[in-house]
């Protein structure tokens, strides 16, 4: 009898312990591809598919760690098996890695190497639309994802065509795609990462025009995606902040930080105290900014552009944020870092460079707010009234609402240019 | 070339981890620990709390806590984080909550990344067991504090003497040594327990008998690990180099050079076999040494030009086959050249590899203003018959040099990515240094070996012709071998 007891008082255990709270679908997908590669650790497709679920894990938590046992568990793989097809989807994975890691070159030559092992292979061709992206090679990126065009289901680069639609200035067109690949990937994985980054792609797409309900719907339905998803609570943040209820965003800026302190984060949350002149917390906000660039500049991680747009928003460290600018610029040649360029620039008096620079990140024609703003002010310090004032004007037209300090900015900068006139 | 490529990409991915995270689950991380101590009489919690830097930098922001062991804001920071950690701890037996009393606690500041700090926070609670419950026992925990950041969140439980753990979902055995040394190998992924459930018995005279065993306190020990990344690659990472840390990074790639030339390839046997079958001197090798150093270094610069600048007209890889040729094809020239020369008998006459270098052996030296340094005393004058030309010595330098390693490109790749491209170029001359120091010592060893054999038989046919000529043959082979080896994959698509 007593024997009974015990055995059932164990199976209740095991029962329970197997549906803990805390565990999500990708832990127990870790465990068990993990236990496959303990049972037979020369299966090299184990190895890889435990790659790519390290790598979910990465993205879902932000925790870095995974992609370093992402890589790991390839390069295990490709000791198993250094060639083929399964060798090019390890490489596939290096490739992931380094793209996470803003190692774009490197990135492409994993791709090259991996579509070299196995020419039929698509992933590494999304890869390099990205990593070339980044690299400010538009048309390069635009043909690697025209090769994977005739894709069904989630894996037709939607997404990412959505990306480079916006960039050229077709944010509705970029709408419908990134719609279009929410649709896929809710048919397809109706929970997950996949479809929470989708969404909340969507959001920040939605945000930039000013869609706040649209935006907010995108964000909610990406947490209900991904429970604590933490690019979608700061996009919820900045609806909330875009709507004045800046009390809301704050603490929903505190959750994102609470899940991963970016930089972005930070910088937000105190942007949203310095509005509400909460100065002393706003400070707080902005000296862990800076913390993270000290830490930042220590591993050389990935927040480069970020800070050096911080620091050049809020004056700080002038002449050698224009340093980093300028070094991001070397490993990142996309319109962003132009502009981030541009603004660093402008900043330090040198108006004429920053022009240039500016040029550069409104070539694709980018119907960005911040850009555009950027581009006004650039202006307006030349001198070159007529161009600020049209610049400013489309900004706010875009979204009056695009930043919680500096929609002000250029409505009263604007408002001043149309003084003088 | 295939197995280059996959080889350069081995590499790579092995070396190109960036930067050097102190903390071996990122600067954000907060870890827990829990392990359950279940006695008769109660149950004691050791609890470790682990923040990275960025933690405990908002720590620090939040409460006014000076990350310093010692300094006067730690004792009551402490003292309110115990209280205020243990509301996150829910632990039940049955329905029944149990209180948590800290017995312990300690903090240390180890320092992480660039010697920024980071916290740790050890407790020891325990609480009483309720003395008349019987029979199988269910005791819950739950930790909630820090829910949502990422960490290594380990629970474990053990039982005390006197108690049998009848099921737990906990193991019974640490992994990380109190979240001190975190097992970072690919089949240890974070744990992320919370909760656990442990059922047990306990013996009715224990239960009665049992006297509250002292706890032994916290003692907390900073992490043992520093980085997951690799050597050669930290190396560039690390920031702001001085000067102290600036030599130490060369050394360490000098003898990371040296470590890869003892690696296969490299053209090794190709150096000793000259110089043997050249009868070179100690200077010869050192002139090679300063050549392959040389022309690594312009390999290595160039190739990592064009990955990083002309990465989409040209494939990187691709330019290996032709530096695989282009070298295969110099030795094999040069090697067939001391062939020929060996086999007629023509001792006096040299060719470079292009054939533009004619002029007798013993002239060679003084032309290119060597001569005077071409013996030291008491060495051999054989060198009417076996001449060593510059020339030759320089074409077979660059052919051995010019293939660069992959693992200097990827250093040199990861200093541009990382904006550190003055210390990456100054690191790839060492590595390249390093390098070269081992052929040379490969190549003086070869030269001082020939000598002893001639001692032993001087002027034999053994030294004087078959030697000299077996090594000439063997060069040959060993150079078309490299070219055939990187012309094979072309043929083959």
């Amino acid at each position: 009898m007593r024997n009974w007891v015990l055995t059932g008082a164990a199976l209740v255990l095991l029962v329970g312990g197997a549906a803990s709270a805390q565990e999500r679908p990708s832990d127990q997908t870790l465990r068990f591809l993990q236990s496959k590669v303990v049972a037979d650790p020369d299966d090299a497709l184990a190895h890889n598919r435990l790659a790519g679920a390290y790598i979910r894990k990465a993205r879902e938590s932000g925790d870095i760690a995974y992609y370093a046992l992402a890589e790991q568990t390839a390069q295990r793989s490709l000791q198993i098996i250094p060639r083929g097809p399964v060798a090019a989807r390890a490489t596939t994975m290096m490739a992931v890695v380094q793209l996470a890691r803003h190692q774009f070159r490197e990135a492409l030559v994993s791709v090259r190497t991996a579509l070299d092992q196995d020419p039929s292979e698509q992933t590494p061709q999304a890869i390099a639309g990205d990593a070339l992206i980044e690299l400010g090679e538009y048309d390069e990126a635009g043909r690697a994802y025209a090769r994977l065009a005739g894709l069904d289901g989630p894996r037709r680069p939607d997404a990412r065509v959505a990306y480079l639609k916006f960039l050229r200035g077709d944010t509705p067109g970029a709408i419908a795609s990134m719609r279009e690949a929410v649709t896929r990937w809710a048919a397809a994985m109706p929970v997950g990462e996949p479809l929470a980054w989708t969404r909340a792609q969507l959001g920040h797409l939605l945000l930039g025009t000013n869609d706040l309900g649209g935006a907010e719907a995108a964000y909610r339905d990406a947490l209900t995606a991904l429970p604590g998803y933490h690019p979608a609570l700061a996009g919820s943040a900045a609806v909330q902040a875009a709507r004045g209820k800046l009390p809301d965003a704050a603490a929903l800026y505190h959750k994102a930080l609470d899940v991963v302190p970016l930089p972005e984060y930070a910088t937000a949350l105190g942007d949203v105290y310095t509005r509400l002149g909460r100065t002393t917390e706003a400070s707080k906000q902005y000296a862990l900014v800076e913390y993270i660039g000290k830490l930042s500049a220590i591993n050389q991680t990935v927040y480069n552009r970020e800070l050096a747009l911080f620091y050049a928003d809020h004056e700080r460290k002038l002449p050698q944020v224009l340093d980093l600018a300028r070094k991001e610029l070397e490993a990142r040649r996309d319109v962003y870092t132009y502009d981030v360029l541009a603004w660093t620039l402008y900043r330090n008096g040198q108006a004429r460079e920053a022009q240039a620079a500016m040029k550069e990140a409104l070539k694709l024609g980018t119907q960005d707010a911040r850009l555009l703003f950027h581009a006004g002010m650039i202006h307006r310090a030349l001198g070159e009234d007529d161009a600020a004032r049209t610049a400013l004007a489309r900004a706010l037209a875009l979204n009056p609402r695009f930043h919680v300090l500096h929609a002000e900015v250029a409505a009263s900068a604007l408002a001043e240019l149309r003084a003088r006139r | 070339m295939r197995r280059l490529a996959a080889l350069l990409v081995l590499l790579a991915l092995g070396l190109a981890v960036t930067g050097a995270d102190a903390h071996p689950l990122g600067n954000f991380s907060i870890s827990h620990y829990t392990a359950l101590e279940i006695g008769a009489a109660d149950v004691t919690v050791r609890y470790v709390i682990d923040m990275a830097e960025i933690p405990t930098f908002q720590e620090t922001q939040d409460t006014g806590l000076v990350a310093e062991a010692g300094h006067a804001s730690v004792a009551p920071w402490s003292a309110n984080k115990v209280a205020a950690l243990v509301r996150g701890l829910r632990l039940t037996i049955g329905e029944q909550p149990l209180s948590l009393t800290a017995v312990s606690h300690e903090t240390i500041f180890p320092p992480g990344a660039g010697g920024l700090p980071t916290l740790k926070l050890g407790v020891v609670y325990r609480a009483p067991l309720p003395k008349e419950a019987d029979g199988t026992l269910e005791l819950r925990y739950r930790d909630e504090n820090f829910a949502e950041r990422a960490g290594w969140k380990e629970i474990i439980a053990r039982p005390a003497p006197g108690v049998t753990l009848v099921a737990s979902t906990a193991p019974a055995t640490d992994r990380s040594r109190e979240l001190s040394d975190y097992p970072t190998d690919l089949l240890n992924s974070p744990p992320q327990d919370v909760e656990a459930r442990v059922s047990f018995t306990r013996g009715t005279s224990t239960v009665a008998a049992a006297p509250a065993a002292a706890a032994p306190p916290m003692a907390l020990r900073p992490n043992v690990q520093t980085s997951g990344g690799n050597a050669f690659a930290d190396l560039v990472a690390r920031s702001e180099p001085g000067l102290g840390l600036l030599a130490l990074a060369l050394a360490t790639a000098a003898v990371l050079g040296g470590f890869h030339a003892l690696e296969p390839g490299h053209g090794k046997t190709v150096v000793a076999a000259y110089l043997v079958g050249s009868r070179g001197t100690a200077w010869h090798a050192l002139i090679l040494g300063v050549v392959v150093t040389i022309s690594h270094t312009a390999g290595v610069y160039l190739l990592g030009a064009v990955t990083f600048y002309a990465s989409k007209h040209v494939v990187p890889e691709q330019l290996y086959p032709w530096l695989s040729l282009f070298s295969g094809l110099t030795i094999a020239v040069l090697g067939a050249m001391m062939f020929i020369r060996r086999f007629g008998g023509v001792a006096d006459h040299h060719h470079g590899p292009g054939g533009h270098h004619h002029g007798p052996g013993g002239h060679t030296h003084s032309h290119d203003g060597l001569a005077a340094h071409t013996h030291g005393p008491g060495e051999a004058h054989d060198h009417a018959s076996q001449p060593v030309s510059l020339r030759a010595l320089v074409a077979l330098g660059v052919s051995g040099g010019i293939i660069p390693c992959p693992a200097a490109l990827v250093v040199l790749l990861t200093a541009l990515s990382l904006h550190r491209v003055g210390f990456g170029l100054v690191l790839i001359v060492a590595f390249s240094v390093g390098l070269a120091a081992v052929l040379v010592a490969i190549g003086i060893l070869m030269v001082y070996a020939g000598r002893l054999m001639t001692r032993f038989k001087e002027e034999g046919p053994l030294i004087q012709r078959w030697l000299p000529l077996t090594s000439s043959a063997v060069m040959t082979l060993l150079g078309f071998g490299i070219a055939i080896q990187a012309v094979v994959p072309w043929i083959r698509r």
